[in-house]
């Protein structure tokens, strides 16, 4: 039995009905409601009056060859200008990403500097190993000469001989301004007890202490770093140092 | 009720893809085809929404700029022609907007329209009822329209002369089914109601 349907409720379906876009439910209900129903029926007749003078309205006829010509200058406008775009789409991008990365300049900042602290911290390290301006630096880098000679100063050294290593600044004075403990090796070797050992240890280097260096007879003014090895034997007494040049760049 | 955004990847055929990519990959010769192939369509559209040639090979010009440069967005939310409409409509809505607020207090178009219809009133014992679509009620039909909200008056149009489904006018206008079905309804009473004026 076909649903009865009220003009109200068809009156709703009306629209679906003209753009065949009704459910297949509600399909039967209305075709049942127009058969009888003149008011609606005439409603769906105005409005497919109204669908048809809209499509004869819209159909206007072409004005060629204008709009011909009209339309292949519109694309190729359009072409020309897509292509152009294009060609710049590289720097727009960079401009566009620059505009989008407002982090970008504080990055790059920041990046710069800590490549500039590490360049900085490498020519550093380079200046301590190569030049030796600083007190630790010379120190440092007479520290490795002298681990990398020990070896083959002590091969011609009796065994019964104790080896000290210093590392010391001279002054424009000739003096020793300051010294550092390198290396103590086969101190023990001759002496069987400490105690002598200290004594002996602590009046070497007293007696760097109390050096003095010859006026320097390097060609020029300019100073230079020097590594250099005292061979004394003990008890020392404050013997004049076998100085053993070894010319190194840098001055002092 | 079914969203705008339902449509899928489905509406955009294999064909159709390959053009997109070929064009969204600077392929000159596939944009030219691109244009060539929707270029009428557009136009149609852009003069029955402006009802002015010039305006609207204006508008088809600032449409295929905004297709291709936008296109690497074109995800197969509809079919490619869907969505031009929807670059279309959104184009034409603008302009008027523009052209509205330039206008704005200019009523001399109105009253040129009121003129012209009452010309057309005059004529009412010469509208046959049962001549469907007669070139008369076509004009009167047509300048109707003009007094419409955009939205409605769009609706209408890609209905019934774009021929566009309900979902495909949905995505077109960017608004839900159910509101595009209202907005027919509305678009057709008040057109009816004007129709049953000059018929009275
Ligand atoms: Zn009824």
């Amino acid at each position: 039995m076909t649903p009865y349907l009220g003009c109200d409720t068809a009156r709703a379906l009306l629209d679906a009905v003209i753009d065949d876009e009704w459910a297949m439910a509600d399909q039967v209900a209305v075709e049942a409601h127009l058969r009888w129903c003149r008011t609606c029926g005439a409603r769906v007749e105005d409005m497919r009056l109204i669908g048809a003078s809209l499509r004869v309205g819209a159909v206007r006829p072409p004005r060629e060859p204008e709009e011909a010509r009209a339309m292949i200058a519109v694309q190729a406008a359009v072409l020309t200008r897509i292509g152009a775009e294009r060609d710049q789409s590289f720097g727009v991008w960079v401009r566009t990403a620059f505009e989008d990365m407002r982090l970008f300049w504080p990055a790059l900042g920041a990046s710069a500097a800590l490549i500039a602290c590490l360049c900085t911290a490498v020519g550093v390290l380079h200046a301590a190993n190569g030049e030796s301006d600083s007190m630790a630096g010379v120190m440092e880098s007479t520290a490795n000469a002298s681990r990398i000679k020990t070896g083959w100063i002590l091969e011609g050294v009796p065994e019964e001989e104790a080896v000290f290593a210093l590392a010391t600044m001279v002054t424009r004075g000739q003096r020793i301004a300051d010294y550092r403990m390198l290396e103590l090796e086969r101190a023990n070797v001759r002496r069987r007890d400490g105690s002598a050992l200290t004594a002996d240890v602590g009046g070497l280097l007293d007696a760097v202490r109390h050096s003095r260096f010859a006026p320097s007879e390097a060609p020029s003014d300019r100073a230079v770093a020097v590594d250099m090895v005292w061979l004394t034997s003990a008890p020392v007494s404050g013997s004049p140092p076998l100085p053993v040049p070894v010319p190194r760049r840098g001055r002092l | 009720m079914k969203n705008a955004g339902a449509i899928s990847w489905s509406d955009v055929d294999s064909g159709e893809a390959a053009l997109i990519a070929r064009c969204a990959a600077g392929d000159e010769a596939a944009c030219a085809e691109l244009v060539a192939t929707h270029q009428r369509m557009v136009y149609s559209l852009a003069l029955n929404l402006l009802g002015d040639r010039d305006e609207a090979l204006d508008i088809s010009q600032e449409v295929f700029l905004r297709v291709f440069r936008t296109l690497s967005g074109f995800r197969g939310q509809s079919a490619l022609r869907t969505w031009i409409y929807r670059i279309v409509i959104n184009q034409v809505r603008n302009r008027q907007r523009w052209w509205r607020r330039r206008c704005r207090g200019d009523e001399v178009s109105l009253d040129e329209h009121l003129k012209h219809s009452g010309e057309l009133e005059g004529k009412q014992d010469v509208l046959p009822d049962r001549l469907l679509a007669s070139k008369e009620t076509a004009t009167y039909i047509w300048q109707a329209l003009d007094r419409l909200p955009f939205d409605q008056r769009t609706a209408l149009i890609l209905r019934e002369v774009d021929g566009l489904r309900y979902e495909e006018i949905a995505f077109s206008l960017d608004i839900a089914i159910g509101t595009v079905k209202s907005r027919l309804t509305r678009a057709r009473q008040a057109l009816r109601a004007d129709l049953l004026g000059v018929r009275s």
